[in-house]
């Protein structure tokens, strides 16, 4: 292994713990008001939301709105499924299913 | 003895819901070895940052930047601007491990990635904190992380395409489960809709994964005002 390679890996490693452990570091001496404990609530819904829409509506980085992309079926048939059931495996293989059965009758597979 | 148990029973509880986020990694941990292996990296330099960095955006953004030869400011300094989504993620778990010492504190907070803290905070709010939860979610992503783009750095002849089968659809479908018991009035589900919409434009134009800060902090100024203006009444 290079030593150059080593000191980069090292330092990003760094700076990416300190944004993970930034807010938990300190976390006993902030005082957390009602209101923003209130509006907290909402942060993992944020986020999940901002991983999900992107992921389905543009999955190559490119905002893809047709009848072409998979993920929009898939993710209507798993977010169905997710609703009924709540079961992480049945979302993702009914979901898996319907792109593998598309690419397949597509031929993208081939 | 009683509390051994516990721990165990949490840790092995996280394990099990992280199963179809740990099979959704598969296909992006194969590429981001795959891509190492293409950059000039040799597979213990690519493993250990999977072990050293465990943030798969910015790893993939340092090896596109290898390409141009190693200009070390400004991989660290893309790094760190990529991984700042995670000051929120540790904001939003902070009121919840006050109780940890430092130094738990500190191997839990290096262990958080985006799907260890959807599982967990969506934990924590339906059943209170549970510190061995947040490690055992931590622990299998960061297992499934090292052998999945581990074994693409070592195979990265044999494999071609690993997103063409569809496997990328686990992680937001996995997202989904959590995300859905969770739009419980028309105040969730504006905040979903505001992030969401955010979140697709951003994703196309912005940089890296600047749309996920934009759009949380949206969505979050939203709640905040949805809080503020029903308090009132």
């Amino acid at each position: 292994m290079r030593s150059e390679i080593i000191l980069v890996i090292a330092a990003m490693g760094l700076v990416t713990f300190i944004t993970r452990f930034s807010f938990i570091a300190i976390s006993r001496k902030i005082n957390f008001s009602e209101r923003a404990l209130n509006v907290m609530r909402y942060v993992p819904i944020a986020i999940l939301s901002a991983l999900i829409a992107p992921a389905v509506f543009a999955p190559n980085g490119q905002v893809n709105l047709s009848v072409g992309n998979d993920y929009i079926w898939a993710s209507l048939l798993s977010a169905l499924i997710a609703y009924k059931t709540r079961n992480a495996f049945l979302t993702v293989f009914a979901g898996m299913a319907v792109i593998i059965i598309n690419r397949i009758a597509t031929g993208a597979l081939n | 003895m009683c509390r051994n148990r516990f721990w165990i029973k949490d840790f092995a509880s996280a394990f099990k819901d992280a199963l179809p986020l740990m099979f959704g990694l598969i296909p992006f941990g194969l590429a981001y070895g795959i891509l190492s292996r293409h950059v000039g990296l040799t597979w213990p330099e690519s493993f250990l940052m999977s072990l050293a960095v465990f943030a798969g955006a910015s790893q993939f953004s340092a090896l596109s930047l290898m390409q141009n030869g190693i200009e070390a400011g400004l991989i660290v300094f893309t790094t760190f601007l990529i991984n700042m989504r995670h000051f929120l993620m540790s904001a939003s778990l902070a009121p919840y491990l006050r109780d940890q010492g430092f130094a738990r504190r500190a191997l839990l907070a290096f262990g958080i990635a985006d799907e260890s803290y959807a599982l967990s905070i969506t934990r924590f709010m339906r059943t209170g904190s549970s510190w061995s939860y947040l490690l055992g979610a931590n622990s299998a992503i960061y297992v499934a992380w090292a052998l999945t783009s581990g074994a693409g750095a070592l195979l990265s002849g044999l494999i071609t395409d690993p997103l063409k089968w569809g496997l990328d659809f686990a992680m937001p479908a996995t997202f989904m489960v959590l995300l859905v018991p969770q739009l419980k009035s028309w105040k969730e589900f504006s905040v979903c809709a505001i992030s969401a919409t955010t979140a697709v434009i951003g994703s196309a134009y912005l940089p890296g994964k600047w749309f996920i800060i934009i759009a949380t902090l949206a969505a979050i100024s939203h709640g905040w005002i949805v809080e503020t203006v029903c308090d009132r009444k």
